[in-house]
């Protein structure tokens, strides 16, 4: 059985206010490759007949927009789905809240970084406190017997192919091939049938020492005018620097 | 003790070493800096800047994947007061639940600075300890030929993690020697042929972004970025690329002149010039003129 | 069962004919037998509404049978780039994946304030962009020389922040329920304020609130820009223009909606102005290829037919030595400027908004 965590992430298209003390997002959203992962769980359910759950995680502000990202995994063909609300807290904590439910998975999959993540692996901590196998970096998974046979990045194209003893956790990273589209009234019939489970635990609070900064401005010199008077002046920008 | 983990590919060590050892020797307070490596038949070199090696040697570690395990132990057998580690493909699968992991980092001194959410803030981050993931070029190599002290160590490894095969792509043009590289983003990805002209006519190579490559639009030995290649020419034109840091620590140009929609934009803060503006109406513009 | 005879006529007058591996003929054949059978090129039609207006049945195959196979094909074989930009209009309400906030910021580039119907509540025009009109940085200077015009006439009006994509193409790409909830969503917002009718410039925003919006409850009235400007084209003294232009008929306003006359009669007013018709011209006209999710397939279009429609239109356009070609529907234009600066044709595209301000400068 198949474990997928997906977590809710600010959305960076809506933007962010950001204070010293805390990040505010204007709105959340399903961590990119946590949604990667989806798919490559329920394209292994596809191939394997595998089982596919998925668990949502979000803070009391998305607690439910993660629902959409937990219906669309029901409608691409997961066969069940959680979600967790948690406080103002760390990936570590979270991840000691979730370790015994997630005992009964033998495959646990997310996303290698959530966008909001500088403080922890989630997967990799999830790992270790399982005591489990973790390859981050994945973009393929294929299964034989007892082993899943993973595909590891290492960046510029080249990749490590590796047979990890299951049960295990991957950080997935990309996907081979494009993710399939759910269609709206898919979506909506999917919302009305299924419904998302509770997860009761209790997540610790944890609050780390950081102070959040917004980058400075840029130094850039922005070119005006139109099209052309841009181009025009770009070119004999680009003519001086490759002298 | 600063523990520095040597990053290894094929018995050599990686760049990414040399630029954590400089960092590690600046902010050791009157303690030891000690490099790990892993593996068989690695050459040592340039690690003079540690006053130890301890070496790992071990065949099975020739496997990448199995290292998470292997620095555990060796964590909790020497105790480092802080580990740093190259925030790469390999590196990123090091952060340990033992131990609290600060990501991205591209300072580090009392406090570690970390850039996170898609490149748009910093995160100032104070720990006791705690492994470090420091992006590529955030410090200047540091690499001594001189003779160290090498621990040999042997470690238990319980995980069945077996490396099947190193698959390695065609390489058809390497862009980390070019003066001038086009870098094609998603802004941009409907006009890979005007940007293949542009290069050409600027007597330079097309590079992407992640997600233009994910696509297949272009081949992955045209990525530029955390997990492709770090590029160093004359001149970088980024076109319709957003900056985020994955792809930005790819990116140590002398110039980098940016073209893209949206002001705010984080390409922008790497750039020395830039047009908010549609690639698509610029592009055709610009080859109009150079070829004029 | 439709009376289809399969006489083949629109197989016959669809533009992209020769690129699909099953015509429009083959696909009501289907449709009727209930054995579908399609490929990616059920992605190509881009809705120019001749097959169905020739059709002597008066079989609906754009707007029901392409749809509804569309609709199927949703689920089995979508274009990435068609994927992507559905899930942005699902998640942000516009196929660009840019900020709601956004959607008004070309209001900033103007020498006066817009009003907006959130704050004002009340107004006489609303005024919709649609998402090209608001977002993409050619057709906001359409938008913008619109609201200067409202400016100049003293027109009363306001537009909406929280407007979202009103979902033509949506619908006519088979994403029914989408283009539902769209509709909910901009009706809800609707009804919340007082107008007297809606102008758009997008003549598919136009088609959609004029024909599809009306069954969930729309009742207000709905003007495309150039009917308006045509209503009221006594207010405007235009100076003398020494052009030579064509008027290209889009779709969604000449042949779906019977509109032919609106931009003849602006432009038969501007003085000096040499009009020329394209051979093929009215109900004739030759989509510009945006339709039906077509401005989202490029990839897809390229990869399969002989040559884009929009190139072939302006082609046409070029060949009768006009220095203009004039358009109504705002997706026109990056679709025509595109293709001329693909084919480095030395033509200029004109909304008949702009040509309108450039007579009475």
């Amino acid at each position: 059985m198949i474990g997928v965590i997906v977590r809710a992430v600010p959305d960076l298209v809506e933007g962010l206010e950001i204070e010293e003390e805390e990040v505010k997002p204007y709105k959340y959203i399903a961590n990119e490759l946590d949604e990667y992962a989806v798919e490559h769980a329920v394209n292994l359910k596809e191939k394997y007949g595998e089982t596919v759950e998925v668990i949502g995680i979000a803070n009391e502000d998305a607690y439910d927009e993660i629902d959409e990202a937990l219906y669309t995994a029901i409608a691409k063909g997961a066969d069940k789905a959680y979600k967790l609300l948690i406080p103002r807290t760390t990936g570590y904590k979270v991840a000691e809240a979730l370790s015994e439910f997630l005992k009964k998975y033998d495959m646990i999959l997310t996303g290698t970084l959530a966008v909001d993540e500088f403080y922890g692996v989630f997967g990799a901590t999830i790992a270790d406190l399982l005591n489990v196998p973790y390859v981050g970096g994945v973009k393929g998974i294929e299964l034989e017997g007892d082993y899943a046979v993973v595909k590891k990045e290492l960046g510029g194209g080249a990749y490590l192919v590796l047979k990890v003893k299951k049960p295990a956790v991957f950080g997935i990273v990309s996907l081979e091939k494009p993710p399939k589209y759910v269609p709206f009234s898919k979506l909506r019939s999917v919302m009305q049938s299924a419904e998302i489970e509770e997860l009761d635990l209790d997540v610790e609070e944890d609050v780390i020492n950081v102070r959040f900064v917004e980058p400075p401005k840029p130094e850039v010199e922005f070119i005006e005018g139109s099209p052309e008077e841009v181009a025009e002046k770009l070119v004999e920008i680009i003519k001086g620097l490759i002298r | 003790m600063i523990l520095v983990y040597a990053e290894t590919f094929e018995g050599r060590i990686e760049d990414i070493t040399y630029e954590l050892l400089r960092k590690a020797r600046e902010i050791a307070e009157g303690e030891e800096v000690w490099t790990v490596v892993m593996g068989k038949d690695v050459k040592l070199e340039g690690l003079g800047a540690s006053d130890k090696v301890i070496y790992v040697e071990d065949e099975r570690l020739n496997n990448p994947a199995l290292h998470r395990y292997a620095l555990k132990k060796i964590i909790e057998m020497y105790k480092p007061r802080k580990v740093l580690i190259g925030n790469t493909p390999i590196g990123i699968d090091l952060a340990l639940g033992i131990m609290p992991t600060v990501i991205s980092c591209v300072d580090l001194n009392t406090k570690a600075k970390a850039i996170s959410y898609g490149g748009k803030v910093f995160v100032e981050v104070e720990l006791d300890g705690g492994i470090y993931l420091i992006n590529k070029g955030s410090f200047e190599p540091l690499k001594v030929d001189k003779d160290v002290e090498v621990e040999k160590v042997s470690v238990d490894i319980e995980h069945d993690v077996e490396l099947v095969e190193v698959v390695k792509p065609e390489v058809d043009v390497d862009i980390t020697k070019a003066d001038v590289v086009v870098g094609v983003g998603r802004g941009a990805q409907n006009i890979v042929d005007l940007a293949e002209e542009l290069a050409e006519a600027l007597g330079g190579v097309v590079g992407a972004s992640r997600p233009v490559v994910d696509q297949g639009i272009l081949p992955p030995s045209r990525q530029v970025g955390r997990s492709g290649k770090t590029i160093a020419p004359k001149l970088y034109l980024a076109l319709g690329i957003s900056g985020a840091m994955e792809h930005v620590e790819g990116v140590k140009a002398k110039t980098v002149i940016a073209i893209n929609k949206d002001k705010n934009a984080p390409i922008f803060r790497i750039a020395r010039y830039g047009v908010v503006g549609d690639v698509e109406e610029i592009v055709p513009l610009l080859l109009e003129k150079l070829e004029g | 069962m439709n009376p289809c005879i399969q006489c083949g006529v629109c197989s016959g007058s669809c533009p992209y004919g020769e690129s699909l591996d099953f015509t429009p003929r083959m696909l009501v054949l289907m449709s009727n037998l209930g054995d579908l059978d399609f490929t990616d090129t059920i992605w190509l039609c881009s809705s120019c509404y001749l097959c169905t207006y020739r059709c002597p049945s008066g079989i609906k195959i754009t707007d029901e049978i392409l749809p509804k196979i569309r609709e199927i094909a949703l689920e089995r074989n979508v274009p990435e780039e068609l994927s992507r930009t559905l899930m942005n209009i699902m998640r942000y309400g516009n196929p660009f994946g840019l900020p709601q906030r956004e959607r008004i910021e070309w209001t900033k580039e103007l020498e006066f304030d817009v009003p907006i119907l959130e704050d004002v509540k009340k107004t006489d025009v609303l005024f919709i962009p649609g998402c090209y009109g608001s977002y993409h940085s050619r057709c906001k200077e359409v938008t913008k020389t619109i609201a200067r015009l409202f400016k100049m006439m003293g027109v009363d009006f306001a537009i909406l922040k929280g407007e979202k994509c009103i979902g033509d193409h949506c619908r006519l790409l088979g994403e029914f329920g989408l283009f539902e909830n769209l509709a909910a969503k901009n009706m809800k917002l609707f009804s919340r304020y007082e107008f007297n009718k809606i102008i758009t410039p997008d003549a598919h925003a136009f088609n959609s609130l004029k024909n599809e919006y009306p069954r969930f409850g729309f009742t207000a009235k709905v003007l495309h820009h150039s009917q308006f400007f045509a209503e009221h084209i006594d207010e405007f003294e235009f100076n003398e223009l020494d052009y030579k232009v064509t008027y290209h008929d889009p779709c969604f306003l000449g042949r779906k909606n019977g509109d032919y006359h609106s931009c003849r009669i602006i432009l038969n007013r501007i003085p000096g102005l040499k009009f020329v018709e394209m051979k093929r011209n009215k109900e004739m006209a030759l989509c510009c290829g945006a339709g039906g999710g077509g401005i989202w397939l490029d990839s897809l279009v390229k990869s399969r037919v002989r040559e884009r429609l929009a190139e072939r239109r302006v082609k046409e356009a070029y060949k009768l030595g006009v220095d203009v070609i004039v358009t109504a529907c705002i997706l026109d234009i990056p679709m025509f400027e595109d293709a001329i600066k693909v084919l480095g044709l030395d033509l200029k595209v004109m909304d008949i908004s702009e040509i309108m301000m450039e007579a009475l400068r």
